[in-house]
């Protein structure tokens, strides 16, 4: 099929720095190259599509290494051609920008132009550290908890206001406040909010809007009220399947010590074991659990 | 009937697209600024006549601090909206009402209003840090407002299916307090003739301590009189009067006087001003308690019911604005907008 006849789908996939981004892309890439597993849409050529980054962060991924933080240049172009069901071709390009370039929005005020065309239309997909959402908590309820104990608080400073101090979920809703309005793009766009290392929260017993709801209330209050037109669901995921070993790459080095070795993941040995790789992933929709990650990419592909 | 146009010398008025006067004239004829041009701007150059050149390629996001009268206006002309102007003296917890009531809505719907967005998040979480633990503090503090131009927080809020802004105040407690010593010192406050709902605060703490309670008592008063003889009520909005830090009347001795202080404050507002305002309520409140002895918020939620309460219709408005035509003659004298 001529690229001319293929329908052409933009979805950006955004984050803060840390919400697994890459690691979602990569599961992602491993799942539909994978033809022994059923998913809704699949692989259909490589096109003129240059796969070299998707190759590099898929190569990370099967060894059950996280990836690596430190890229810092701007969004890496990524383009799939994918078909469904019916044989209907799309090129999904998910351009994967570094969250620095998010946090900056929320922090710096500013946002760089590539990025910005990125994110000017088309629907997104959010991910969302559901380890590492860090909530409000207040001064006096900790040292009510302090007294509690018997724990002494370590004596500092009052520290400064800045803006990385606001709550996760605060973040969030300004970065989608930000998508969603003029001079960055426009209203009533679809929006998938992907709850990342969903292995270590599912403990909570919660499917994962209720997550949302009990762990994010101002984001899940901030959908729901519709000001914006969001249509959104809610998933989690485990991209990983559970925790891989550290990166070198990540390990920060100390001046005059030897570099530190990454940490050995609790589930690396046994998730190389699966047979087949793409059955590490797990996505939680409601009640329902599958590996098919490009089921909440059809839904906002319409 | 033939319209007139409407213009307006105030560059961020938006009156002439339907949106109220940004100073809160309901009499046009007062305002200075409508019925004129604005004046001619030079945009291509600053004032060194140097045109500024920026680097930076990309977008210059709009900044989440709390908005100056022109941004309030915009936002007020996007949304149904409830204007609340809140009057304190300093230290009387102004900011910590409006740090607790955001810091209710990052727990859940508050009143059954639900979060549905806001242009001032910076703002907001900037007030809310001293009583965070990301401010390592050892006990809950609040920054005073500076001296200066008032300025608007701006929390959006789904409630029974509508949505709606709500716009709130922030001026220095001093410069409320002078309006008791001079009534002109509110010509300025053009908050309090747009707002929808006045909140009184009346500071717990210090009607808990035998040397401050009298002033306490004596000075609300005066300061609502100096009020009503600038006009700044003229449109009959709400009253809510709140007793603020109620951690601090519940850990006192005093708390059963404090109580009966608090319900004379009320009703002697109520008796005194009853034709100034459309509905009147008071709450008592502990937006960010130092101690546990009390809920975090407790009373902003009823606060906020009272807030998004419609208010009685305003009456019609009259326009008296003649720009000297002949063409103006011909309009009605009056012109009922009710």
């Amino acid at each position: 099929m001529a690229d001319s006849e293929k329908r052409q789908v933009s979805i950006s996939i955004i984050g803060l720095p840390g919400s697994g981004k890459t690691t979602f892309l990569a599961a992602l890439w491993e799942l539909v190259g994978e033809r022994r597993v059923t998913k809704v849409l699949t692989f259909d050529t490589i096109g003129e599509n240059d796969h070299s980054y998707l190759r590099k962060i898929v190569g990370v991924w099967r060894k059950a290494t996280e990836q690596a933080r430190t890229r810092l240049t701007g969004p890496s172009a990524v383009r799939m051609n994918l078909k469904d069901a019916e044989g209907n071709v799309v090129q999904i390009t998910m351009p994967d920008a570094p969250g620095e370039d998010f946090r900056a929005m929320w922090e710096d005020r500013e946002l760089g132009r590539v990025l910005g065309e990125t994110l000017a239309d088309g629907n997104l997909l959010l991910l969302v550290n559901g380890n590492k959402v860090k909530a409000p908590a207040w001064v006096a309820e900790r040292a009510a908890q302090r007294r509690a104990t018997g724990r002494e608080k370590v004596e500092a400073l009052p520290k400064e206001w800045h803006p990385s101090h606001a709550p996760t979920q605060v973040q969030l809703v300004d970065l989608l406040q930000l998508i969603s309005h003029a001079p960055v793009g426009t209203a009533d766009r679809k929006i998938v909010v992907m709850i990342s290392a969903w292995d270590k929260v599912e403990g909570e017993k919660l499917a994962p809007d209720a997550f949302l709801r009990e762990n994010l209330p101002l984001l899940a209050q901030y959908l729901e009220a519709g000001r914006d037109g969001w249509a959104s669901r809610v998933y989690g995921v485990s991209a990983q399947g559970g925790e891989y070993d550290g990166n070198d790459a990540n390990a920060e080095p100390v001046e005059g010590e030897a570099p530190k070795k990454a940490r050995k993941g609790r589930d690396a040995d046994r998730l190389r074991e699966v047979g087949i790789p793409a059955n590490r992933i797990r996505l939680v929709f409601g009640e329902k659990e599958s590996n098919d990650l490009t089921e909440p990419l059809q839904w906002l592909m319409h | 009937m033939a319209e007139t146009e409407v213009i307006c010398a105030n560059r961020e008025c938006r009156i002439a697209q339907g949106g109220r006067c940004i100073e809160g004239h309901d009499d046009l004829a007062k305002c200075p600024h409508y019925g004129k041009e604005p004046e001619e701007l030079d945009e291509d150059q600053d004032d060194d006549g140097l045109t500024l050149v920026d680097t930076f390629d990309g977008v210059h996001l709009p900044d989440a601090l709390p908005l100056e009268s022109g941004r309030a206006d915009r936002v007020l002309a996007m949304l149904p909206a409830r204007m609340i102007g809140v009057i304190g003296v300093h230290d009387s917890g102004k900011t910590s009402v409006i740090a607790g009531l955001f810091d209710l809505f990052q727990l859940g719907p508050v009143s059954g209003a639900s979060f549905a967005g806001s242009s001032t998040l910076h703002g907001l979480e900037i007030i809310c840090h001293d009583a965070r633990v990301a401010s390592e503090r050892d006990e809950p503090h609040s920054e005073r407002t500076k001296r200066g131009e008032v300025r608007f927080y701006h929390i959006d809020v789904r409630r029974d299916g509508a949505l709606q802004s709500l716009l709130i105040a922030d001026r220095s407690g001093e410069e409320y307090e002078e309006v008791s010593d001079l009534a002109a010192n509110a010509t300025a406050m053009f908050e309090l003739r747009r707002a929808d709902v006045i909140t009184v605060l009346v500071d717990g703490r210090r009607l808990s301590s035998p040397s401050d309670r009298a002033d306490v008592m004596g000075a609300i008063p005066l300061i609502i009189q100096g009020m009503v003889e600038n006009g700044a009520f003229e449109r009959k909005p709400n009253l809510a009067i709140i007793l603020t830090k109620d951690d601090a009347v519940q850990a006192s001795s005093r708390k059963d006087r404090v109580e009966q202080d608090f319900r004379s404050i009320v009703d002697g507002i109520k008796d005194a001003f009853a034709d100034h305002f459309s509905d009147f309520s008071s709450f008592v409140t502990s937006a960010s308690p130092k101690d546990t002895n009390v809920m975090r918020g407790s009373g902003l939620a009823e606060m906020l019911g009272f807030w998004l309460k419609p208010s009685v219709e305003p009456k019609g408005l009259r326009l008296r604005y003649r720009n000297g035509r002949v063409f103006d003659g011909l309009m009605p004298a009056e012109t009922d907008l009710g």
